[in-house]
């Protein structure tokens, strides 16, 4: 280790000031998500809202009733960021709650 | 620390105080037999005034409680009504060191009623005896309240300020007066309507973009909540309210609520 630190004594590297020009030619991933598979993404499922006021809120008591606006068979919603990507139907697995896919957001057009 | 009110003049108020005036020294005008001269009356915000050029000389000062009405004239103003009062005859014009004409003293009480048709259009009938003529700088500041007025009588020119007190009275526009006790109010009460709608939340998944995308119908998402324990309702701010079971009343989704374990 010395004796390469003696033939080849380290050097401080400096970099270079960037002249921003405007990005130009195809995507450098090539619209490939695939390289991106693997990233984690959060996905939220909601059966639907309450709708309700404060005072209600401030009246509520053990074992109080707060109605949500779906009916019983009407599907729940899968969330990525917000956007409704998919609704499905609510199931168990493994004493697990889960939702079986019965609809998937067509995509946008680009 | 003591607030001063800013008043803010509408047009309406400018106009109808105008409208007072030109009534009042129409009347004048009449009762003084002056029907050659033309009286023209022009009101704006004292703060919008333009310094007469030259300046008027203030003559006269009215005040009864707290409304006062400055006026002012040019020196020649009595002359010039003396010369229509009474058609031109040596006889009559006055000479200094003179006698007091009969003419001169019915000019000089044609000009007297002048001002106090003024003031009397502010309902004013009163000279201040101690105030100065000249009106303070203060009805000249920006939302003062005060209107000032332009007065053109046949080619003399008049001018006279009201202070807000008087513009106030002109316009029936009652005193702001103080505010009756607060009534008993909860904040609590008065919020009690704010609407607010609630996602309830089954739970989350983590999956990895890869299965996003070749998500199909028919797959099966396991989410991370068990079925065994209540969901949990959030806030606005993401903050855990309170737990509930999922339920249906009616055909509707419904949650029961229980308490959330500290």
């Amino acid at each position: 280790m010395k004796e390469t630190e003696q033939q080849h004594p380290p050097q401080i590297i400096e970099l270079s000031e960037f002249q921003p020009q405007p990005p130009s030619g195809p995507a450098v991933l090539g619209g490939n998500m695939r390289l991106l598979q693997g990233v984690k993404v959060k996905l939220t499922v909601v059966v639907g809202e309450a709708q309700t006021t404060l005072g209600e809120l401030m009246d509520l008591k053990e074992a109080s009733i707060l109605k949500i606006d779906r009916e019983v068979d009407y599907p729940v919603d899968v969330l990525v960021e917000g956007n409704v990507v998919a609704r499905g139907q609510l199931v168990v697995v493994d004493d697990h709650f889960g939702v079986r896919v019965t609809e998937i957001a067509a995509p946008a057009q680009s | 620390m003591k607030l001063r009110p800013f008043a803010l003049l509408s047009t309406s108020i400018l106009n109808r105080t105008n409208r007072l005036l030109a009534e009042a020294l129409e009347e004048w005008r009449t009762a003084w037999g002056l029907d050659m001269l033309d009286i023209r009356v022009e009101c704006v915000r004292a703060w919008d005034a333009e310094p007469a050029q030259p300046a008027l000389p203030w003559q006269r000062c009215y005040a009864q409680g707290q409304k006062s009405v400055w006026i002012a004239w040019q020196p020649e103003f009595f002359r010039y009504v003396q010369r229509h009062l009474f058609p031109p005859d040596q006889r009559h014009v006055l000479r200094p060191g003179g006698e007091i004409s009969l003419a001169s003293e019915g000019a000089e009480k044609a000009t007297l009623a002048f001002s106090e048709r003024v003031a009397g259009a502010a309902g004013l009938a009163v000279t201040d005896a101690h105030g100065t003529h000249i009106p303070p700088s203060a009805v000249f500041d920006r939302g003062s309240g005060a209107v000032f007025a332009r007065i053109r009588v046949g080619e003399q020119s008049a001018a006279c300020v009201f202070n807000y007190d008087c513009i106030r009275a002109m316009n029936d526009t009652p005193a702001s007066q103080a505010a009756a006790a607060l009534p008993v109010a909860d904040i609590r009460t008065a919020l009690r309507n704010i609407p607010l709608a609630l996602p309830i939340e089954i739970g989350q998944a983590e999956v990895e973009v890869g299965a996003l995308m070749t998500l199909a119908v028919g797959d099966v998402i396991r989410l991370q909540a068990s079925v065994d324990k209540p969901l949990t309702v959030y806030g606005p701010e993401r903050n855990a309210l309170f737990d509930g079971y999922l339920g249906t009343v009616e055909r509707n989704v419904a949650l029961e609520v229980v308490r959330r374990d500290k």
